[in-house]
């Protein structure tokens, strides 16, 4: 058989193994369990026993793991504000709104709990400009920039084909170069997500002291409290260096700090 | 008598235009200083030509680079230069330091400067002793705070020249947590007779521990633009010269003592504060809300100032609001004041008393805790009209006529309870991966399949080529007579179809030998046409011979057909060959 035959053979059983792998990834659902365990973390976070909620979210949250929700972060995090964890609760918001990164509520209730935090911190967000600049990277959850990126990249594609039988067609060669930057960008854009995410900690503890070396006799430089966000810089062992702006910086027990790489 | 005096007048011109001074000597501006105290070395350097001394063994001090200057006199016709190094010493450490001889070589002799001592004394020079044109103090308004104590660290730079390429180096205050009090002030004072241009700096600082704590000196690195005296050179032209210093504060060491054994309730708060307490209403009825408003200020550490409230009280909703905290830097001292303010929303009718709210803190003055206290306050609550509930909010009635809504309470949004709250948000990684490559593989195979489509439109013969190899082994795999004879009619009908429809003539009609000649017409190489020829002519024969003689039973089906096959196939490539 010719080489362009085998070619576009070879082709035609990458697309019948791509939808069938899709079609895989659409049966597969999170096992009952993890609904028989959201449907009992709700109902003890109506009851008022938060503790057993955030057990039961927990639980579903690790049982769905592929699946990864940001409801379910959302609902841990509400249990755990509940429960009095503050420092957790907004590394649950975070990952929440990480996940749906344009959700009012989500929003609304990391907001209240930056409220209650003591330092006088600003929360780790970008600068207005780069969120300006480049608002799709901050508005699109990871997701929605890979969907968004194999969209265009298909369209791209189905565009350059036409082009092989139109080739006159001024439109169509608009179309392409339209999807050739939008798949640039959108392609850039989860790179980066991917390659550099964010890195932030929230002190879980009532109160940690941030120290100027990884041991606890070194000198404390200064103390924060619960709820308060920093960037984390590495890990060294049981320790994280971290930073709460560009002067002050220090080494914080892991165990006291949520770490997230979002 | 004349000749005599002209002799002695020539002689002495004669002598000293020979007797020109060469050498090398070194000088410092003093030689008894502090630690971190500075002191110019200058070398000097006169001869004929300009050599770059070597400088003594200066580990014992911090050296800094102070500037080169260079004179050249023409005395007799004979020309000499005289260079200055200057270098600014800061001496490590206390002690007595010899310094050694710098050196030179001139003419090929080498030249040596006197050695020295400098004698570095631990006793710190106080500022008086320092009225040289430039000078930095630092001082701390308390040498023996209590750990967590407000003090004041003021940094003074006197100056009475002109000063470039100025940066200062503040102390780190790596031992206390600090903060700046205000902008730098500017302001003159005349310090022993001479007037100084003084720039103050001021930060508050609080040691965290107890212990001996040093506060670091400040340094100042400047170049002081200074007059120069005119000399009478030809090229002594340059009025001022720079001079670059390094201009120290000295460190200040701390005796930071311990708190006292702390007081029940300690809040932390070290300084001066007071508290008070306000509320908004004292009668109101059941359901209304009153504001109690809780400040705390003073002086001292206010960054740790807490809520002091910790209310519970029967027969109330509290609604705390977010504290409001206010610091003042510009005073003397780090003051400030935190606002901590409660909705009271009453659930029940009847006289309740507020109790007093009390602040403990560490007063350094007299070494002691105190406390400051607010006083009780009475609340008188009347039965609310008509059905008693609970008003979250209450109305206000603005200027404009317009209801304006005053949020008492906040609290977060519910959870999300539909069962799609565990439904996929997130992708999996070998679908997104698949569903990326796939278009690519696509238009690639569109690509090769229209690439073909166009070739055999553009090019007659390949199309020809291709059908006619496609209908030859189309009738091969076809073929269905056992028969020996049948089966060679119709793989020799097949391979001259073949021919035929290559070389577009009528094939059944052909002849081996007929076959042999189109085929070598058409470039098809000796041994391929012979044996072409050759399987023609055993399958005419196989087709005459009806008692079989002529093959083998294989030979005559199977065998014959793949021959045939084979035979087409190379053909084609051949065909290909010769078209390209």
């Amino acid at each position: 058989m010719h080489d362009e035959g085998r070619i576009m053979m070879a082709g035609v059983w990458m697309t019948v193994l791509a939808v069938a792998l899709g079609q895989a990834g659409a049966d597969v659902r999170p096992a009952v369990d993890a609904g028989t365990l959201f449907i009992n973390a709700n109902e003890a976070y109506t009851e008022g026993a938060y503790a057993d909620a955030v057990v039961f979210y927990k639980k579903a949250i690790d049982v769905s793991d592929n699946f990864a929700s940001g409801y379910l972060w959302y609902n841990l995090g509400n249990a755990q504000l509940r429960q009095g964890a503050l420092g957790e609760a907004i590394a649950s918001y975070l990952r929440a709104q990480h996940l749906l990164p344009r959700h009012a509520d989500i929003a609304a209730n990391l907001a209240f709990a930056r409220k209650s935090t003591k330092d006088a911190l600003d929360p780790i967000v970008p600068s207005p400009i780069l969120r300006t600049l480049f608002f799709w990277h901050f508005i699109l959850s990871k997701a929605e920039l890979f969907k968004g990126l194999i969209c265009c990249n298909g369209l791209l594609f189905l565009l350059l084909g036409a082009q092989l039988f139109f080739r006159d067609s001024e439109w169509i060669r608009f179309g392409a170069w339209f999807f050739v930057f939008l798949t640039l960008v959108l392609g850039l854009s989860t790179i980066w997500r991917y390659a550099a995410p964010r890195r932030i900690a929230v002190v879980r503890s009532v109160e940690v002291e941030v120290h100027s070396g990884t041991a606890e006799d070194t000198l404390v430089l200064f103390k924060l409290h619960a709820g308060a966000e920093m960037k984390w810089i590495e890990q060294q062992g049981d320790w994280l260096r971290i930073s709460i702006d560009a002067q002050r910086q220090g080494w914080v027990a892991a165990q006291s700090v949520v770490p997230l790489l979002l | 008598m004349r000749w005599v005096a002209l002799c002695g007048l020539l002689s002495w011109l004669i002598h000293g235009g020979t007797a020109l001074a060469m050498g090398i000597t070194a000088t410092v501006d003093r030689t008894e200083v502090t630690p971190g105290e500075q002191i110019t070395l200058r070398i000097n350097v006169d001869g004929s030509q300009l050599t770059e001394p070597t400088l003594p063994d200066l580990r014992a001090f911090d050296v800094y680079p102070g500037g080169t200057s260079r004179q050249m006199n023409m005395i007799n016709g004979t020309v000499s230069s005289n260079v200055t190094y200057s270098y600014v010493l800061v001496p490590k450490a206390a002690g007595n330091i010899r310094v050694g001889a710098a050196s030179v070589q001139i003419d090929g002799e080498v030249y040596t400067s006197s050695p020295f001592t400098i004698r570095v004394s631990r006793d710190v020079v106080t500022p008086k002793k320092q009225r040289g044109n430039v000078f930095v103090t630092g001082s701390v308004s308390n040498k023996n705070p209590y750990a967590g104590e407000q003090i004041i660290y003021t940094l003074r730079i006197f100056v009475r020249a002109q000063l470039a390429s100025a940066s200062i180096d503040m102390p780190d205050f790596d031992a206390f947590v600090s903060e700046a009090l205000g902008d730098k002030r500017e302001y003159n004072k005349v310090v022993g007779g001479k007037q100084y241009t003084v720039t103050e700096f001021r930060r508050a600082l609080f040691a965290q521990t107890a212990g001996s704590v040093v506060v670091p000196g400040a340094a100042l690195t400047a170049e002081v633009i200074e007059r120069r005296q005119r000399g009478f050179g030809l090229f002594d032209i340059a009025p001022m010269r720079g001079r670059r210093g390094v201009f120290r504060s000295h460190p200040i060491t701390l005796t930071v003592r311990p708190l006292p054994a702390a007081s029940k309730n300690f809040s932390d708060l070290i300084g001066k504060f007071k508290i008070s307490a306000q509320l908004s209403k004292a009668e109101l009825k059941v359901g209304e809300t009153t504001t109690l408003t809780v400040v705390v200020s003073g002086a001292g550490n206010v960054g740790a100032i807490r809520d002091p409230m910790n209310l519970v009280l029967d027969g109330f909703k509290i609604y705390p609001d977010k504290p409001v905290m206010k610091i003042n830097k510009e005073g003397k001292m780090l003051r400030g004041s935190k606002t901590f303010r409660k909705g009271l929303v009453p659930t029940h009718h009847g006289t309740q008393q507020l109790p007093a709210i009390e602040l403990v803190y560490f007063s350094p003055t007299s070494g002691s805790y105190k406390t400051a206290r607010t006083k009780t306050m009475p609340i008188t609550i009347h039965p609310a009209d008509g059905k008693e509930e609970l008003r979250l909010t209450e109305l206000m009635t603005s200027s404009s006529g317009k209801i304006a809504v005053r949020v008492i309470a906040d609290d977060i949004r519910p959870p999300y309870v539909a069962l799609d709250a565990i439904k996929r948000t997130g992708m999996g990684l070998t679908p997104a991966a698949l569903a990326l490559c796939l278009p690519p593989f696509m238009f690639l195979g569109i690509f090769l399949w229209r690439n073909r489509i166009n070739r055999e439109a553009s090019d007659g013969r390949l199309l020809r080529r291709r059908k006619a190899r496609g209908a030859g082994l189309k009738i091969l795999q076809n073929l269905k007579d056992d028969n020996a004879a049948g089966i060679a009619v119709e793989t020799s009908k097949a391979l001259r179809r073949y021919i035929g429809d290559v070389l577009g003539i009528e094939g059944l009609a052909l002849t081996p030998e007929d076959a042999a000649l189109r085929l070598e017409d058409a470039g098809v190489d000796e041994p391929l046409k012979k044996e072409v020829a050759a399987y023609l002519r055993q399958c005419e024969a196989l087709q005459y011979d009806a008692a079989g003689n002529s093959f083998t039973p294989n030979t005559r089906t199977h065998g014959g057909v793949r021959t045939a096959k084979n035979l087409i196939q190379r053909l084609d490539k051949c065909m290909m060959k010769v078209a390209s």
